[in-house]
């Protein structure tokens, strides 16, 4: 069902993003400004794989919220559920 | 246990939330500049509160835990960007501890009276002090080399407290201008400014030596430990912070016909928000005992267990904040976002979850 896909699909997004943030470790403490790759000199530290890894984890709170939020998706699961027969 | 606070604690507490009401209004962006020159580092320096651990008045260290816990989370609850605690608490009790060197006590005096920025350059990130720095005598002058990474606040540093690897731990002044000495700059993801120290052949001579004591590993540790509480006391006020926000707009967002408070679901969910939080203060309050009595054992492990649990209640009430305002929790003006970034960096500052844990076990 469109519902589950939608609650489990954003679970999942996040807790990607989340454990990719982990894996930075100290990386993932630093603000990567947009192009920010393309010139050297004003290149924050950090691996050139940091780059966008937070911003994503960031953005990826909304996955649980926008196209109907988690609480409604759940909702419409267990209406389907438990409507009478 | 009495958890009431003293009447001196209550006078603090007030004069700080009066403070930050005045001047953190909504959270505000960080300015970019935030050293002695500013208005609010001088008004830290006459409220007294970059002496809290110098104990220049008699006080213990043990006696400073309470009062700057409670500054730590009151201005942590105001989301303030200045780097108090990297240098009124962490570099202070560095300094404090090194009784017999006549430069550290200097230095701390000056630090106190809001006129000079002394910054100990250790690893931010990492969950117990480490020395990346080499030294080696080169005439009559000491050659350094190494990289400091990820220091908050580094920008605004008039020298930095160096720990080195001689044949033994030292402890050196280096100032910024130094030739050698590299900083690179940059902001951190919930706005602060950091920076990373690049030290290349860097000469310092004999008398900005601090220290070659003995008891410098421990010393370091022990700002590090009243460190990591402070930025657990400082986790714990941010996410109050969240919490109250995250109460507010339930009570007042309508939807279906009627506030969202009134859904069981969203109900159990700021119920659960509000659990995590007080376990994250209980572990807070097991951490600051630890450091306030002598006799406690065990004081490592109790201070990476308060970290891992804090981490841990960050994350989840972080996340739920935004989660239970929808769509406007995402909003860059809102606080609830500016929360969450706020908590992510300092998750990782004095030890993620991770690495604590790793030390937990091997203690």
């Amino acid at each position: 069902m469109a519902s589950m896909l939608k609650l489990t699909g954003a679970q999942l997004m996040q807790a990607i993003s989340e454990l990719s943030v982990e894996a930075l470790e100290d990386d993932g403490l630093i603000f990567y400004p947009k192009d920010c790759l393309e010139t050297d000199e004003d290149r924050p530290p950090g691996s050139a794989y940091a780059a966008g890894v937070v911003a994503d984890a960031l953005y990826r709170r909304a996955t649980t919220i926008y196209g109907g939020t988690g609480q409604i998706q759940r909702n419409l699961i267990a209406r389907y559920l438990l409507e009478a027969e | 246990m009495n958890f009431a606070p003293t009447e001196e604690q209550a006078l603090l507490l007030d004069s700080i939330k009066r403070f930050v009401q005045r001047e953190y209004k909504d959270g505000m962006r960080p300015a970019s500049a935030m050293g002695p020159e500013t208005d609010r580092w001088r008004t830290f320096a006459d409220l007294g509160w970059l002496g809290l651990v110098a104990g220049l008045d008699g006080t213990s260290l043990a006696e400073s835990v309470q009062p700057t816990t409670i500054l730590a989370g009151e201005l942590g609850a105001g989301l303030a960007p200045e780097p108090l605690l990297q240098y009124a608490i962490l570099s202070a009790i560095v300094l404090r501890e090194l009784s017999d060197s006549p430069l550290a006590q200097l230095r701390l005096r000056e630090l106190s009276a809001g006129n000079w920025l002394p910054l100990l350059a250790c690893g931010g990130a990492q969950c117990a002090p480490e020395i990346t720095v080499t030294a080696e005598g080169f005439g009559s002058r000491y050659r350094l080399n190494g990289v400091v990474r990820r220091l908050l606040g580094a920008s605004s540093a008039h020298s930095f407290l160096v720990p080195a690897r001689l044949q033994t731990e030292v402890l050196f002044e280096l100032l910024p201008k130094t030739a050698g000495v590299t900083r690179r700059d940059f902001r951190t993801v919930d706005g602060r400014s950091m920076s990373d120290l690049v030290l290349c052949d860097a000469l310092v001579t004999p008398d900005q030596l601090i220290s070659d004591s003995a008891e410098l590993s421990a010393v370091l540790t022990r700002g590090w430990n009243h460190a990591t509480l402070a930025t657990c006391a400082e986790m714990v006020g941010v996410m109050s912070r969240a919490l109250d926000a995250t109460r507010s707009y339930l009570r007042v967002r309508r939807q279906f016909g009627r506030p969202i408070a009134e859904f069981q679901a969203l109900q159990h969910q700021v119920a659960e928000m509000f659990v995590e939080l007080e376990q994250a203060r209980s572990m807070l309050v097991r951490g600051s005992t630890a450091l306030q009595e002598p006799t406690f054992r065990g004081t490592l492990r109790q201070i990476h267990a308060m970290k891992v649990r804090v981490n841990e209640a960050a994350k989840k009430v972080g996340a739920q904040a935004i989660q239970l305002h929808g769509g406007i929790g995402m909003t860059e003006e809102y606080i609830v976002g500016r929360c969450y970034k706020r908590l992510l960096v300092d998750g990782k500052l004095f030890g993620d979850t991770r690495a604590c844990l790793a030390r937990f076990i091997s203690e």
